[in-house]
């Protein structure tokens, strides 16, 4: 199996498998990035820090 | 004589060898790293 480099040049190589799975992360990354339910920065999880303490002082009878 | 015919890069057979002994186990580790993630994200987002 080693002899595949006595066919492919291993720099070459290297290089556009970089190359590509750059590419490719950052292509599956924005492409979740642009829907509703696989967003992760959007989907309210874990439930922001506001919203939290809001609901923490509220069942506490506290004003905000 | 005819094994010189398929050798289009000029590597030695050590330097493939060493070359392919760092190889795959870096193939291997990042696989392992693909899977790993893909098993927390599918915690995160069950997607199916």
């Amino acid at each position: 199996m080693y002899k595949l480099w006595l066919i492919l040049d291993p720099r070459r190589t290297l290089a556009t498998i970089a190359g590509f799975l750059i590419i490719q992360g950052l292509l599956i990354h924005l492409l979740l990035l642009t829907t509703v339910d696989l967003n992760w920065h959007e989907d309210g999880r874990p439930v922001p820090f506001k919203a939290k303490a809001r609901y923490d002082r509220s069942q506490q009878g506290l004003p905000y | 004589m005819a094994e010189q015919g398929y050798n289009l890069t000029g590597m030695s057979d050590e330097e493939a060898k060493e070359f392919h002994s760092i190889f795959m186990p870096s193939m291997y580790g990042w696989f392992t790293l693909v899977v790993g993630a893909h098993i927390l994200t599918h915690l995160r987002f069950p997607w199916h």
